[in-house]
């Protein structure tokens, strides 16, 4: 039955009898209180059940703030790659320009806004000029680093699916995360072209992500450690390496 | 177990969200449905597992399969909320039996000890960590206080400078609010 709340509230020692906070005093003065008062019996009955549960917290860990994103896009991959169209390479470069630029790059923007933008411009002319690839990578640590990353990347119909599988990264910081880099030439005007290949937070295992990015011509591919907020890639570049094996599908 | 109106429209507004997603609009529910049960199931997922990248991959994939399987959800046989937890939990036993689930860290490192199943156990410790989390700072302070560091109410007062009469109604008002803020989450009492 539930407890009486004005009644309660004239005896509010009923929260410390239950939690086992009164001091002496006070907790001999409600135990001779509580065997002839009803009302805050059951109150203190209620009560004991939040203390015992305020026995068990959780531990107050706290995800990282880009994680919404990255779950966001995780599901967004998934939805595009099985609505993928069977092989028909026109239908597909039109249908990834859509998707792109209309679905994926809203999902992506808080995580790699900058990056996700030069995709999309990028991607129009990647796409135009779409021949099937694929390419496999062996990453090296950078001087200072550790770690190394062998990589596939294939097509899959107007992009690209990169399997990464990467050992013994350095250990991150909380809230950062490991990116995944294409690098193609620079252009015209002195700019280093980049497209984010991905995100990821294991610093050993494998893990597939999806990119706009031809290998064909962006040849190289890097690893950096990033923090939320950088949608551009500001991070430290831990491992690089080239595609190798450039062949048809 | 406290079931109130307002989880019952929680959980009838929860099940639209998978319905829209079931439909192909995966944004906005998705976001909203993360924004929701993100935090916990991170939190189940570094209980689980131990380690803050498979707790995140735990998030992730738990909201893939959610979509994948959005259109066979049924509201009558289950919350939006339980389903997403047998999700993570099947996602965590997947992780374990991978070869390279292994800790990533040495073990020292870890925040959090990983804990053998017990999914219910770890489930009720979410929310209620979500529901201390819910309190005023002032209510959930004497709560913390007496439970984590065991001092009685004017061992409180004097840590925080305030009369014993103040600690008594925040204490006696935090421990309301905790019950309702368990009850809003459909809390199995013990």
């Amino acid at each position: 039955m539930p407890y009486d709340v004005n009644h309660a509230l004239e005896h509010p020692d009923i929260a410390g009898w239950a939690l086992g906070a009164l001091d002496g005093e006070d907790s001999q003065a409600f135990e001779e209180h509580l065997q002839s008062c009803d009302g805050c019996q059951a109150a203190v009955a209620e009560f004991e059940a939040v203390a015992q549960a305020l026995k068990h917290p959780a531990p107050a860990v706290e995800p990282a703030a880009d994680l919404q994103a990255r779950t966001i896009a995780a599901v967004q991959r998934a939805a595009m790659a099985a609505k993928r169209p069977e092989k028909s390479p026109a239908k597909a470069s039109h249908w990834w320009h859509l998707h792109w630029t209309s679905r994926f790059l809203p999902a992506l923007t808080a995580v790699a806004a900058a990056a996700v933008t030069a995709g999309a411009f990028l991607g129009v002319q990647i796409f135009q000029a779409a021949a099937p690839a694929a390419a496999s990578y062996n990453l090296a640590a950078r001087p200072g680093q550790i770690g190394s990353a062998t990589a596939v990347a294939r097509d899959v119909h107007g992009g690209y699916e990169i399997q990464l599988t990467v050992k013994d990264l350095p250990k991150l910081a909380q809230g950062q995360f490991y990116e995944c880099w294409y690098k193609g030439p620079a252009t015209s005007a002195g700019q280093q072209q980049l497209v984010s290949g991905g995100t990821f937070s294991s610093s050993n295992g494998t893990v597939t992500m999806l990119t706009a990015a031809s290998p064909g011509e962006f040849r190289v591919m890097e690893i950096t450690v990033e923090q939320p907020g950088a949608g551009n890639q500001q991070g430290t570049v831990i491992a690089s390496g080239s595609a190798q094996h450039l062949h048809d599908d | 177990m406290w079931v109130t109106d307002a989880a019952e429209r929680l959980a009838a507004e929860e099940a639209d969200l998978v319905a829209q997603i079931a439909a192909e609009d995966i944004e906005a529910p998705v976001a909203e449905l993360y924004r929701r049960y993100g935090k916990r199931l991170f939190r189940f997922g570094v209980q689980a597992l131990g380690d803050h990248g498979l707790a995140e991959e735990i998030v992730q994939e738990t909201f893939v399969r959610l979509w994948r399987t959005a259109g066979r959800f049924d509201a009558e046989k289950a919350s939006v909320g339980t389903y997403l937890y047998v999700i993570a939990r099947s996602v965590a036993a997947d992780i374990r039996k991978r070869p390279s689930s292994r800790p990533l860290r040495p073990v020292e490192d870890l925040d959090v000890p990983a804990q053998p199943d017990g999914t219910d156990r770890i489930l009720d410790s979410l929310i209620v960590r979500e529901a201390l989390e819910s309190l005023t700072t002032s209510h959930a302070q004497v709560l913390q206080l007496t439970q984590e560091e065991g001092l009685t109410q004017s061992q409180i007062a004097e840590r925080l400078g305030v009369p014993l009469g103040t600690v008594k109604t925040r204490m006696f008002h935090g421990m309301r609010a905790m019950r309702a803020a368990l009850g809003e989450r459909g809390f199995h009492a013990v």
